[in-house]
């Protein structure tokens, strides 16, 4: 499969998290997967087996893609060989995200965030469930 | 069988400016062929309790 090549002549990126990938260059295949579990606690103590990953079922449902009821005949023509971009601003990059300046093959990204806030509620005001 | 024909002209960008990818996010400057993303948010309402109370002793300080 003939490839354009790409030309980017200024890159700007600030952060790139643990699970992210900026990639300059053709790749094959990139597979990226995060699980955030993210506790905000109003009074910081934590202790050690709290938040595992196993007692959240976000984390464990399977997420299978549709497969293709009928296969699809893709055929590209590239008139011209080069894709051009004078200047490209990512400054923060997180949660399995990609930048990528060049062709690729397949490529599977797969993120699960589960947010947890505990508060202290102050006693005569509200009646908080909990 | 479903055909699906492309013909790339010249493509020229002055400027790509995006304040940040996130989740199961991709920014392609080149060709690809399958592109696969899933991501999950959960806030689930029980989990933000209020008057939440942890106990004291067996708790490790966060450093």
């Amino acid at each position: 499969m003939y490839r354009r090549t790409s030309h980017v002549r200024k890159l700007d990126v600030l952060s790139v998290d643990t699970s992210s990938v900026l990639q300059i260059g053709d790749s094959r295949q990139i597979d990226a997967v995060a699980n955030i579990l993210a506790v905000q606690r109003e009074q910081a103590i934590f202790y050690e087996n709290e938040f595992m990953f196993e007692n959240y079922s976000a984390f464990s449902v399977p997420l299978t893609p549709p497969i293709l009821s009928d296969p699809i005949c893709i055929d590209t023509f590239h008139d011209c060989p080069y894709i051009f971009i004078r200047k490209v601003e990512v400054p923060f990059l997180a949660g399995s995200s990609v930048v990528h300046v060049g062709s690729n093959e397949s490529i599977t990204l797969e993120t699960r965030v589960v947010n947890i806030r505990h508060i202290f509620q102050d006693e005569q005001k509200t009646r908080g469930r909990g | 069988m479903m055909r699906y024909q492309v013909i790339n002209e010249a493509i020229c960008v002055k400027k790509v400016s995006v304040s940040a990818l996130t989740s199961a996010a991709s920014l392609f400057i080149g060709d690809t062929q399958t592109v696969d993303l899933r991501a999950i948010y959960e806030t689930p309402p029980e989990k933000m309790i209020l008057g939440a109370t942890i106990p004291i002793d067996t708790a490790i300080p966060a450093s």
